[in-house]
């Protein structure tokens, strides 16, 4: 499966383990923001296939940039991936709208399996 | 008293350690101090099944002390800041070359021979995981709703850090033979007045 995704986290060392993953797993990475500010702007720029978000940023957070995001398009597929798995956090990260929800550390099977559901 | 013990815990069971730490609870509590020892047992468990899933062999708990609010460290210090119904903040701290040795295991055997801008993003993404496991445990015992801030990362020589709270619990670990420390100072919401 081919797809081009957009990752969002602020720690350049997630972006790079998932850009690892998706690449050796045939998938584009179009665009990388290192806040949820930067990923809305970089969203509209680029429109990926699918976005994957951290939740614990700064400036503006992965729940809020979730919101904003689907508020431009209601269709937009976003899993959020965070370490951050408690119960609350899940449920309002898929009541925002996100199709997914992996929690850190990952296996990199469980980041395949997410994105090949939600592109499904 | 207390404020100046350093209690080996060395050879003792999870109950021990719990009830080792009611005891500093009471003494606490009627000296008017209102940190809740209770309270680093998910961070206890966090750490080590966080480091357990990088690779690491051996995560072992060897010492709990407890320091004033002031904490001299060498080297690196990652620190998170809890709030919600426990405010605070967590410290994961440790020698330069242990910082190397963790990053380079997170990045899959990568060399790290200089501790560089992606070296200290797998550190500070370490102490994110930690204390997001952590709060997730806090969950589960009915704390709930704790959010953390964005890790900051500390790096000197000889450097002294004044915490914001005026007890902390100093849990060191062995890790894979790497000797780092989790710093942990913690109040409950209904406590602070």
């Amino acid at each position: 499966m081919s797809a081009n995704i957009m990752i969002v986290d602020d720690a350049a060392f997630m972006r790079m383990m998932l850009k690892d993953i998706l690449t050796k797993n045939g998938f584009t990475v179009i665009g990388e923001a290192e806040n949820g500010a930067v990923a809305l702007k970089k969203y509209m720029e680029l429109q990926p296939d699918l976005t994957i978000m951290d939740i614990t940023m700064p400036e503006m957070d992965g729940l809020q940039a979730v919101k904003e995001i689907r508020k431009r398009n209601p269709k937009a597929r976003i899993i959020m991936c965070s370490a951050m798995g408690q119960q609350s956090m899940v449920i309002e990260a898929i009541q925002s709208g996100a199709r997914d929800f992996v929690v850190k550390p990952f296996q990199a099977e469980r980041v395949i399996e997410a994105i090949t559901k939600a592109l499904g | 008293m207390m404020d100046t013990n350093l209690l080996i815990l060395e050879d003792t069971t999870p109950l021990e350690v719990v009830s080792q730490c009611y005891k500093w609870t009471i003494a606490y509590k009627k000296r008017g101090k209102v940190m809740d020892m209770n309270l680093i047992n998910p961070l206890i468990i966090s750490f080590t099944d966080i480091l357990t899933q990088f690779g690491f062999q051996s995560v072992e708990r060897l010492d709990i002390s407890m320091i004033g609010s002031t904490l001299d460290y060498e080297g690196v210090l990652v620190h998170i800041s809890l709030v919600g119904k426990l405010k605070g903040a967590v410290l994961i701290g440790m020698s330069l070359d242990s910082a190397k040795h963790i990053a380079s295991k997170m990045m899959m055997g990568m060399i790290v021979a200089e501790f560089d801008s992606m070296a200290q993003s797998a550190i500070s993404e370490m102490g994110n995981m930690v204390c997001a496991n952590a709060c997730t445990q806090f969950s589960q015992v009915g704390i709930t709703g704790l959010d953390i801030s964005p890790p900051l990362l500390l790096m000197g020589h000889e450097v002294q850090a004044i915490l914001p709270v005026s007890q902390t619990v100093a849990i060191n670990f062995s890790v894979d033979s790497l000797n780092v420390n989790v710093y942990v100072g913690l109040l409950q919401e209904d406590s602070q007045k």
